[in-house]
């Protein structure tokens, strides 16, 4: 039995393995040809656009988007408003899923709707709302405009309750006999236990969050306090794209964001997520 | 549990931020919708429903609506279903490293900002002439589409290029479920020879659903409100707004037309268009509170 | 560890709100206002030298330029405006804007005095949409024109046997652009005249209309393209695509990954009629020669007659509710003196919407390859009071569905423009 078992693992992984591949071309080829465009001269993008290696190698485009933009604020800026916004949004919607989640009280499920319900809003909509009320608290052209709107986070929150909901009864039956406080329970047992659902959301605020360009270009005033998705637009002008300065820019942008994923990936690891179970 | 303080002590600041931040901003919004709105003006009439009535017989706002349904409905079956299978796939390696690796590329298009990937497709991929997708087909002898300019072809377009750049957060989902999923749970199934497809089936579908229920709802939403592409990789909405979808309708009516009060009645009509699939959605899935 | 996340969030909060500044608007004796251009580097430069000028004989002022890349640039000033204190105290504006933003009385009224020069010395079509409530609200810098010239690619005109390539007639330049056009797609497309663009497509259309001696506009508010010259004018674009195949619809209905100037400087077009700022880019961008491989030359008038109309370019406007009204008209004034003008109006390769300065020895000999427009300057009128995007959108969408098939006749087609036009004024 464990032979046919064995047999039917390796045909499954191959299998696995030769579609995962083919699908992997795809998904990377666009991803490739824009760091190759990045080291062309936009001239050569345009003129020659099949060209597959720069015909000129050149990093003049990386020199414009570090040098001539005020790169390296912007990256400060980004890094500061991100991390403090996605350390925030983790701490709020895991521990506002694990009381909508776990606990009874009258207006639960209204709150959960109207958490859900928030989120379906369309951005372009409240754009403007949001600035007037923004401006009305003062915050206009300050960095704290950034951060405390973002506190709330529907996603993460909605994310977090279905994660906690799966979780069984029986994690936390020992905490309830000790007679723990909720916030132990909280930090003990929850935060553990969701660690998939936790770094799923780090990921994705803190690329939401890096890669967003309307709201710090509403909000604020001065480019220097800008934050760094700004420079994919920096070198277009009113009929002229900087194509090579643009991809360029992606590259530079994509940089933290990956190591960010490389390292929340690890909290995928199967079987830590049920550790509480004896 | 029953701890009212601990309850209190969170909710009560949450509902607090979400008021001031995310609901009056919608209330305004709506509040809007009643009024020939102009930020800059002091003078604003209010025309009551009039905007409400103007969408009926805006010709325009029906086409965005159906090319918007279109859209978000064939993007979400394909996403979802290609993103399940690719998480599954990518759960049957046994060593970290390869799962990793693989969850890196189908991740990638996500980390990417849009506006770069959308103008590598818009320039590179799609162009009927010189993009890479013409070669390939112009290569295998068949005649070049108009990927980007032909009302017929565009929405197919869209949604592929949706679909490169999305497909990775609902498989990084999937996959955080299926390692949710303890192996002990396939012993016995593995004991009886039990084929892949009825595992997946049987057993990991099921204990997946509450991810599931996540994973389409939010997918709905986010695709019904998706702004980037029709904005950056198509020109002008396409021939004969072809490509042309609410949310673009709504930016458009309110910054190039600068009607904020109609745009404002656009948005609320699409917000409760959300607000029903979503309901639909979660009524089809009632079925898997306790299991 | 609650404990210790809560006080790293309290630092983070009180670090930035101490870290992001606002400005200082006065220290000692300095006067700081705020100057926001968008983005387009040789423009910066001449902006920031403007800048040094006034700051040099007005030590009290200090000048602080933002630049703002084009595409956020309308919905970033419109919301600086909204707000009042955070914004600008000098914004260069586009003119269309001045429609939505002068009657609000969101942009600083300019002191009649210089109101008055602007309006006498300026060609009227550069300043309609700054003016309101008997008022004009920002100096116009830019007389923008869409129509009158022509890009040619002697290159391809060589490639493919054309011994004249500057047309002297309508009729030649339709011949010569027929002569070379291949639009099978699946070889190398060559467009003869790719006037298929958002702007090109419109203003000729209207030019063609004034051309005849019609009107479009009835009144301030009311547009009628119901006339038999809308009609034949409507015609004779459609027939250059339809018929004459001179182009196809790729410059409006996408597919292709560059504009039809772009491709011009590729080598895929013989003729695009556009704006002189397209020629910065062949000799930039393209490093193509200008006078060898391509020219910048007059549009043939269609019909002989030379008419045509012009929306306000790039103009300087100042914030209604700025600290500092007397330092802004003053430097409103400084920027509207003809060096600085001048100055401005080369570097940033404009055509000058002031007079003296259009018909100036100084600017033609820097300026020499927009000689073709100088000349037509005074035939030009101002397209109108509205909201031009949604004409040019109105009229495009009508071009290209009625090229596509989707209206039985030219009749329909104008039929359905005409309540779409008007509907730009409700």
């Amino acid at each position: 039995m464990n032979i046919i078992k064995d047999k039917r693992n390796i045909r499954i992984r191959v299998f696995s393995f030769i579609v995962l591949t083919i699908l992997t071309l795809f998904f990377v080829a666009p991803y490739i040809w824009m760091l190759l465009n990045s080291f062309k001269s936009t001239k050569e993008i345009l003129l020659h656009p099949t060209n597959i290696l720069p015909e000129e190698f050149t990093i003049k485009s990386y020199q414009k988007v570090l040098f001539d933009s005020p790169f390296v604020y912007w990256f400060r800026n980004s890094l500061i408003v991100t991390v403090v916004d996605t350390v925030v949004i983790l701490f709020t919607s895991s521990i506002i899923g694990f009381v909508l989640s776990k606990y009874k009280f009258k207006l639960n499920k209204f709150c959960f709707f109207l958490i859900l319900a928030t989120m379906m809003m369309p951005t372009t909509a409240v754009m403007i709302p949001n600035f007037l009320i923004i401006s009305k608290l003062g915050w206009y052209d300050k960095i704290i405009s950034l951060i405390v709107p973002t506190f709330c986070n529907a996603f993460g929150i909605f994310l977090c309750k279905q994660f906690i909901d799966d979780l069984p009864k029986e994690l936390f039956e020992s905490a309830m006999l000790d007679n723990a406080s909720d916030l132990k329970i909280f930090y003990r047992i929850v935060i553990p236990a969701i660690k998939p659902a936790l770094g799923s959301l780090a990921i994705f605020t803190f690329l939401g969050i890096w890669n967003d360009y309307q709201t710090p270009l509403i909000y604020l005033n001065s480019t220097k306090n800008m934050t760094l998705p700004l420079a994919l637009s920096f070198f277009n002008s009113q009929h002229l794209s900087d194509l090579s300065a643009t991809m360029a820019a992606a590259a530079l942008i994509m940089v933290p964001s990956t190591v960010v994923f490389l390292i929340f990936q690890k909290y995928f690891i199967k079987g830590i997520a049920m550790t509480g179970m004896k | 549990m029953k701890n009212k303080k601990f309850v209190y002590g969170v909710m009560i600041p949450t509902l607090l931020h979400m008021t001031v931040f995310i609901i009056a901003p919608i209330f305004i919004g709506l509040f809007i919708s009643f009024w020939n709105y102009n930020p800059l003006s002091s003078d604003n009439s209010f025309i009551g429903l009039e905007n409400f009535i103007k969408l009926l017989s805006d010709a325009d706002f029906w086409k965005a609506t159906k090319n918007t349904f279109f859209f978000v409905f064939v993007t979400v079956f394909l996403n979802i279903g290609l993103s399940l299978m690719i998480a599954q796939l990518i759960s049957y390696f046994k060593s970290n490293k390869v799962r990793s690796f693989f969850r890196m590329i189908f991740f990638l298009p996500c980390i990417a900002p849009m506006v770069a990937s959308a103008v590598v497709f818009n320039r590179s991929i799609f162009p009927t002439t010189t993009g890479l997708l013409n070669m390939f087909i112009k290569a295998l002898g068949l005649s070049p589409i108009n990927w980007l300019g032909d009302q017929k072809v565009i929405m197919f377009s869209l949604i592929a290029y949706t679909i490169w750049v999305d497909i990775g957060y609902n498989i990084i989902l999937f996959s955080a479920g299926i390692d949710g999923i303890p192996n002990h749970i396939y012993e016995a199934a593995d004991l009886d020879n039990t084929s892949e497809w009825r595992k997946f089936t049987k057993m990991t579908l099921p204990l997946l659903s509450r991810t599931m229920q996540f994973v389409v709802v939010q997918t709905l939403i986010s695709h019904f409100q998706m702004f980037a592409q029709f904005s950056v990789m198509i020109t002008k909405d396409g021939p004969n707004n072809s490509g042309l979808v609410l949310s673009r309708y709504i930016y458009k009516q309110a910054f190039e037309y600068k009607n904020m009060g109609y745009a404002s009645a656009v948005s609320f009509v699409l917000f409760i268009i959300i607000m029903i699939f979503s309901l639909i959605e979660h009524r089809l899935n009632k079925s898997d509170w306790e299991y | 560890m609650k404990k210790i996340i809560s006080i790293l969030t309290i630092c983070f909060l009180a670090l930035c709100l101490v870290g992001c500044g606002s400005n200082d608007d006065k220290n000692d004796d300095v006067t700081t206002v705020t100057w926001w251009v968008h983005q387009e580097n040789s423009w910066n430069i001449a902006h920031q030298e403007l800048a040094d000028a006034y700051m040099a004989t007005h030590e009290n002022v200090k000048i602080e330029i933002e630049i703002f890349p084009y595409d956020d640039f309308e919905s970033k000033v419109q919301t600086s405006l909204i707000n009042g204190e955070g914004g600008a105290d000098i914004y260069e504006i586009w003119g269309g804007w001045g429609i939505d933003f002068a009657p609000t009385g969101a942009l600083l009224k300019l002191d009649d005095e210089l109101a008055n020069k602007i309006m006498a010395e300026s060609y009227a079509p550069t300043y309609g949409a700054l003016v309101a409530n008997g008022g004009l609200y920002g100096v116009p810098c830019e007389f923008n024109t869409e129509t009158g010239g022509l890009l040619v690619n002697y290159n391809v005109a060589k490639a493919n046997n054309i011994a004249n390539p500057v047309p002297a007639t309508w009729e030649e330049m339709i011949a010569n652009a027929k002569a070379v056009s291949q639009l099978d797609e699946t070889k190398d497309v060559l467009k003869g005249f790719d006037f298929v663009n958002w702007d090109s497509v419109p203003y000729l259309f209207l030019s063609m209309i004034l051309q005849q001696g019609g009107e479009y506009l009835v009144s301030d508010n009311e547009i009628n393209v119901n006339t038999e010259e809308a009609k034949t004018a409507f015609e004779t674009l459609t027939n250059l695509v339809l018929v004459d195949g001179v182009s196809n619809l790729e410059g409006l209905t996408g597919g292709s990954d560059m504009e039809g100037y772009q491709q011009l400087y590729a080598g895929r077009c013989l003729y695009v009629p556009r704006g002189p700022w397209s020629v910065a880019e062949g000799v930039n961008t393209f490093e193509l020669a200008l006078g060898e491989d391509f020219g910048y030359v007059e549009l043939p008038w269609w019909s002989g007659n030379v008419a045509y109309v012009v929306e306000n370019g790039w103009s300087i406007a100042g914030n209604a509710k700025t600290a500092h009204p007397e330092i802004v008209n003053d430097f409103l004034n400084f920027v509207y003196e003809d060096e600085n003008m001048l100055k401005l109006n080369v570097a940033c390769s404009q055509i000058p919407s002031k007079r003296s300065i259009a018909e100036s020895d100084e600017y033609v000999s820097q300026m020499e390859y927009v000689k073709p427009l100088l000349s037509i300057l005074d035939e030009a009128e101002f397209i109108g009071f509205f909201n031009t995007d949604r004409l040019k959108e109105a009229v495009n969408d009508a071009f290209v569905n009625y090229c596509l098939g989707e209206y039985a006749s030219v009749d329909d087609a104008l039929a359905d423009l005409n309540v779409t036009l008007n509907s730009i004024f409700e």
